[in-house]
């Protein structure tokens, strides 16, 4: 079996965010990036990225500063007060 | 009567408008389109308020239909742009060699050692959203539903009618192009 390259292990370490990759393939990343420091900071920083998605999906909600304009809210009203005569 | 349906419609755009279209431009990222299924959850919420019971709070009712809509889109979405190849291959990659390992000046950075730390500063969510919106439409919507609904790979395949060899490389692209681009412009920028 020859060495994998970063560039596949960067697309395993991806999928292993996705579905239970095989003992090969989890072997393979781990003794991959026990001696490869980008990969091991790939994946570690796919991490954070998860985590950075986490939050933001419920901190974006709750942002203050975006929303409807009154104009467009009054549009829909009006849409829905048509709609619902 | 009408006139308390007029009221009850003014009260509940007020109340849930401004929340709805955050959750919806969140996923959609598009401003006509995440108004316009927000217009829609209304109307689907009044059509059938009559089944509303009062269990659930009304915005999580509310939120509901919306979920349901912004699936329909990411249905359509996917019909209408087909999963292009420039959505599977980046070909912009120069950040491997020709052996497929790490050139060195463009391997992954040192973060700090706690980068996670930093994430719920205000800024790094702008940053975070602007690094969403370079990416291109599919992959973002597959991200999207991976990441910020929590739809498993198997749902995504039946929902979106793609094959999971596509959805691991968009995913891939998705993640690849937003750790760079958070690289660069958020946990990179200070070291420099």
């Amino acid at each position: 079996m020859g060495t994998p390259s970063c560039e596949v292990i960067t697309h395993k370490i991806s999928e292993s965010l996705d579905h239970p990759l095989s003992r090969k393939d989890r072997l393979m990343i781990r003794l991959h990036t026990y001696s490869c420091i980008f990969c091991a900071r790939y994946r570690q920083q796919l991490l954070v990225l998860h985590e950075a998605m986490n939050r933001y999906a419920v901190q974006y909600p709750q942002t203050e500063d975006i929303g409807l304009s009154e104009e467009t809210k009054e549009q829909i009203k009006e849409k829905l007060k048509k709609e619902n005569l | 009567m009408v006139g308390s349906a007029h009221k009850d419609i003014d009260r509940m755009v007020d109340a849930h408008g401004d929340y709805l279209f955050r959750f919806a431009m969140l996923r959609v990222h598009n401003q006509t389109v995440a108004r316009d299924l927000v217009q829609d959850t209304f109307l689907a919420a009044l059509k059938s308020i009559d089944t509303y019971r009062g269990a659930s709070v009304f915005r999580t009712w509310l939120t509901g239909i919306l979920k349901n809509k912004i699936i329909d889109h990411y249905r359509k979405s996917a019909r209408n742009e087909e999963i292009t190849l420039s959505d599977l291959v980046d070909e912009d990659d120069r950040d491997f060699d020709e052996s497929g390992h790490w050139r060195m000046d463009r391997g992954p950075m040192d973060w700090g050692d706690h980068p996670e730390a930093r994430l719920h500063q205000a800024e790094f969510l702008k940053i975070l959203k602007a690094c969403l919106d370079l990416l291109p439409g599919a992959v973002a919507t597959v991200f999207t539903m991976r990441e910020m609904d929590g739809f498993n790979s198997d749902e995504i395949i039946q929902e979106l009618k793609i094959t999971a060899s596509n959805l691991w490389v968009m995913l891939h692209r998705a993640r690849k192009g937003l750790r760079k681009c958070l690289e660069s412009e958020w946990f990179g920028a200070e070291s420099k």
